[in-house]
């Protein structure tokens, strides 16, 4: 026996051991399904019941499944019933988690950003967002790096325009230099199909560039001074009472959208200008939600066909949204972008906000009038999750109708700990009378198969309940005899060793040489019924929605173990048992057959 | 035949089985066919949608009130109990029999655990997207596998795999269809396990075969008797591994029905159950003559061995002549590559293993 198969068994179960004692000293368990503790039911009701179509329902109930997959592998419910939805979530404490993923269900619309104002939303009863908002991302739409090369660079001037927004990430007032005043129309379109440099974080690296950000101060003092005339108390905003702050907000917010007669209007109204919330809580000034003509299609969630998470040349995290081809898709979209990257009337900051549930998901800057609908970039001071989750809401933010959130009910189990436990206590049977089998038939043998089931189910444990913990992984009864399985194919893998050893015995060779030589055909074997059955995992766990994604999940990370446990733990078991005084001289302790008069063979 | 933790190989003639199963596998694929055709699945309320009734009763009435109530009107009801944020507790039925006269006794039953049952429709959980995405990935993964199989075994072997997998599958929905047994969610989860397992198990038998066609001295008997050989060598294996899978899978069968009369526990149980047994069973009976037969359309004439009752190897009808000693009739192996080697000779003596790692290594 090598020092390297010690150093692997020994570090498996150590790792085993560690997993376990993790486990219940965090307090980590499996999450269970619907089916074995019920959940939280909400219903959804389309908000005009009455021209609303089956059709658009049932798109809807895809949506909605999507973005609960997109979450995490919770196995959701959701069903139309009626006119109405029904979704049915996992885990009596996963409410909030529900009523959010509800939340999200508005339609997604884009509205160009008039003004920030700055201003906190006064929510009655809710915290007051009195952090200063440095944290705040901003985020620029630009074609992807690759139409960089097309950029002459002659004009850095006009590059400087959006790129303002770089230093002030980690400067309180961003959100007022965001409000960046207009590059003269003229230069700006003049510049926009040489391609504009896209990511303002590619700033640092680029000396031309940092000219023109030395130059841009000169224009964002102006919009300091006016901001901070309309919003003089706004960066006390520690100190206001939420009077102040209502009053606050009808005032300045009005005249930050250059019209006193404004009142705050409540709701998303598409043809209103509206003051919602972005992330952090601070007002926005936005326009009516584009469109081309007065009757013409709404600029919303349903021009998007997709949109991916990347990663840009120098590793800031982006957005790339698809967006649909044709009239109501990417040239709806290019509409607004010629009119904010032209920063006209209508779009004066050049930034297009995306609004989902009535607050702003994200207000990139415009940086150029015409995408082709594939090369798209949002880029900003993303972290990886907020991409991720931006990406999620733009994808799945288009339902095809808006729907609003009936009561919230626990819903018990429909399967009940009583099966559950039936369940357990059978698998612990069976496994008990494989277990006493294995030690039947392979003696000693029997114990390394016992061993490496004992230390697979530790780590699957381990690994389920983390799983189940952060992601929130649902264990239904399907998963639970998926497991079962999985340690009846684990033991295969012992099986199919076990006997080679046998046969490589038979043939006339001493025990140890018997266990190293069976284990290269063993392992082998294990491999390639092992791939077949990852493969099958893969698949079905990226191409699939709802339970199969689950059941994927669990015959993947079985299988993932079956070799690992085979690799490092199978071989150096058996051969530190076949050294045992008792194994050594009776062979038979270890399972192999009483052997006639051949020959030893010493090879 | 011996069995037990001392016997040997096993020296089996395998030809005689295989007549059998291949038949008998052939009549339960047309049959299973047959009634998935004409009779269809009865498929559960995941899938068809049904009936929803909700009545409210008092906070100590449990699933298992709701249960008793209900068991005898319908077989399929799925309960449970419903508490809304003003602390109104429901018990919840749902069930695919939606007939008036039905629904009548439903409420009726209902109305003597609580208040009046509300009636309400719900649509299939289980859209038709989840299986059209679910038909995609298989049909990928048919794709995938029978490539790789293809690279590492064979490509007769990538064939024969996909054919026991679709015996298994079919036949194990035929039983199914056959018996109106409701399929579930829980169902469909056991069929991929059983499509996963299936092909697993062929996989270890085939790669015996590939093993001993490695085997100069084994494989020039030709194919049929290169996979008998290999058959026999790997039933221990298959026995044991079906005892280690089985039975887990069989104690939940038996302690489901005891101890909850039939549930879901139950219809997981009993299609992994069937599943399991049929997937080593293919791999042996199915799996296995179907390469001998692929692998003999390339074989002379005279040397097909599947189809006929000729001596596997030319040893077994000269048994005496092989007993004069294993070193001579393995050299003579070397020498003249004459089919004298019986496999109680082979069995004795030691592979030339290096010659056989060559191909791989």
């Amino acid at each position: 026996m090598k020092v390297g198969q010690i150093v692997s068994a020994v570090t498996i179960v150590f790792l085993s051991i560690a997993g376990g004692i993790y486990t219940s000293v965090s307090g980590n368990e499996p999450n269970l399904g619907i089916d074995l503790q019920g959940g939280v039911s909400v219903v959804l009701v389309p908000t005009n019941s009455d021209d609303v179509s089956t059709e658009e329902l049932d798109q809807a109930v895809e949506i909605i499944r999507s973005r609960v997959d997109g979450l995490g592998v919770a196995e959701p419910e959701i069903a139309r019933q009626g006119d109405t939805i029904s979704v049915i979530l996992p885990g009596a404490d996963q409410q909030q988690q529900a009523v959010d993923v509800i939340g999200q269900t508005a339609e997604l619309r884009f509205r160009p950003v008039l003004a920030d104002t700055g201003v906190p939303a006064f929510t009655p009863g809710g915290p007051l967002p009195t952090t200063p908002p440095a944290d705040r991302p901003t985020t620029t739409v630009a074609p992807p790096p690759a139409a960089e090369e097309l950029s002459d660079g002659e004009e850095p001037e006009d590059d400087g325009a959006p790129e303002t927004t770089v230093p002030e990430t980690t400067v309180p007032e961003d959100e007022e230099e965001e409000a960046t005043p207009p590059v003269a129309d003229g230069e700006a379109a003049a510049n926009t199909d040489t391609g504009i440099r896209p990511a303002v974080f590619r700033q640092a690296a680029d000396p031309l560039e940092e000219e023109a950000s030395e130059e841009e101060p000169a224009e964002t003092t102006v919009a300091e001074e006016d901001a901070s005339e309309e919003e003089p108390d706004e960066e006390a905003g520690v100190e206001l009472t939420p009077e102040d702050i209502a009053a606050l907000q009808a005032q300045s917010s009005a005249a930050a959208c250059g019209s006193p007669s404004l009142t705050l209007a409540d709701g998303d109204n598409p043809e209103d200008v509206v003051f919602l919330p972005d992330s952090n809580g601070l007002l926005v000034c936005l326009g009516p939600v584009y469109q081309s003509s007065d009757d013409g299609p709404l600029l919303t969630g349903n021009a998007l066909e997709t949109a991916q998470v990347g990663q840009s040349v120098n590793g800031a995290w982006t957005v790339n949204p698809t967006f649909k081809p044709g009239a109501s898709g990417i040239d709806l979209f290019n509409g607004a972008a010629a009119a904010c990257n032209g920063q006209s009337p209508i779009c004066p900051t050049g930034r297009l906000a995306a609004v989902l549930d009535q607050e702003v998901i994200s207000a990139p800057s415009i940086n150029a009038s015409s995408f082709s609908r594939e090369r798209v970039e949002i880029s900003g001071t993303f972290t990886q999750e907020e991409a991720e989750s931006l990406a999620l809401q733009l994808r799945f933010g288009a339902l095809p109708v808006e729907l609003e959130t009936g009561p919230v009910r626990q819903i018990s189990a429909s399967t009940g700990d009583d099966v559950l436990e039936a369940g357990v206590l059978a698998g612990m049977i069976g496994l008990g009378i494989v277990a006493i089998y294995l030690v039947f038939y392979y003696r000693l043998a029997g114990l390394v198969a016992i061993g490496g089931l004992l230390l697979s189910g530790l780590l699957l444990w381990t690994i389920i309940a983390f799983i189940g913990e952060k992601v929130g992984l649902a264990l239904t009864l399907s998963g639970v005899v998926g497991l079962i399985v999985a340690i009846g194919v684990s033991a295969d893998s012992n099986i199919v060793y076990f006997e080679n050893v046998k046969d490589s015995y038979s043939q006339g060779r001493r025990v140890p040489t018997a266990i190293e030589r069976a284990y290269r055909n063993a392992i082998s074997t294990i491999v390639k019924a092992d791939t077949v059955s990852l493969i099958a995992a893969v698949l079905l766990y990226f191409l699939t929605i709802g339970q199969v994604k689950g059941f994927a999940l669990f015959l993947g990370l079985g299988t993932l173990l079956d070799l690992v446990i085979s690799w490092m733990f199978m071989r150096p078991a058996l051969a530190a048992l076949s050294r045992l005084g008792a194994a050594q001289k009776n062979p038979r302790l270890l399972g192999l057959p009483a052997r006639g008069k051949v020959d030893e063979i010493r090879s | 035949m011996k069995f037990g933790p001392n016997a040997t190989v096993t020296t089996m003639d395998f030809r005689s089985k295989w007549r059998i199963s291949i038949r008998v596998s052939a009549i339960l694929f047309a049959l299973s066919v047959g009634l998935l055709l004409f009779r269809g699945l009865n498929l559960g309320i995941e899938f068809e949608g049904g009936g929803v009734w909700e009545v409210p009763v008092a906070d100590d009435v449990s699933v298992a009130d709701g249960r008793d109530a209900v068991s005898g009107i319908v077989d399929d009801a799925r309960v449970q109990t419903v508490e809304n944020n003003d602390g109104q507790k429901f018990v919840r039925v749902q069930s695919k029999q939606t007939d008036d006269a039905i629904s009548a006794e439903l409420v009726a039953a209902l109305d003597e655990i609580g208040g009046t049952p509300e009636v309400s429709k719900v649509e299939a959980s289980w859209g038709q997207r989840i299986t059209s995405k679910a038909i995609e990935a298989l049909a990928a993964f048919f794709v995938v596998v029978a490539l790789y199989l293809a690279w590492r075994l064979e490509w007769h072997m990538a064939l024969g795999g996909l054919i026991a997998v679709a015996h298994d599958l079919l036949i194990t929905a035929g039983i199914y269809a056959a018996f109106g047994f409701q399929v579930s969610p829980a169902t469909v989860i056991a069929l991929l396990t059983i499509l996963g397992y299936s092909l697993y198990d062929t996989v270890v038998v085939y790669d015996k075969v590939l093993e001993n066609q490695e085997d100069p001295e084994v494989n020039f008997q030709g194919p049929t008797a290169v996979i008998n050989q290999s058959m026999n060598e790997v039933l221990a294996r298959s026995v044991n591994t079906t005892i280690t899978t089985v039975m887990p899978v069989l104690s939940m069968l038996v302690v489901g029905v005891i101890l909850l009369g039939g549930s879901a526990l139950f219809d997981f149980a009993l299609a992994l159950f069937i599943g399991l047994l049929l997937g080593t069973y293919s791999s042996i009976f199915v799996a296995a003559p179907t390469l001998a037969w692929f692998k003999e359309r390339d074989v002379d004439p005279s040397d097909k061995l599947l189809f006929t009752d000729k001596p596997l190897n030319s040893a077994d009808a000269k048994k005496a002549e092989v007993n004069t000693g294993v070193k001579k009739s393995a050299s003579r192996v070397d020498e003249t590559k004459t089919k004298t080697v019986s496999q109680t000779a082979n069995r004795t003596q030691p592979k030339p293993r290096k010659q056989r790692r060559k191909k791989r290594s």
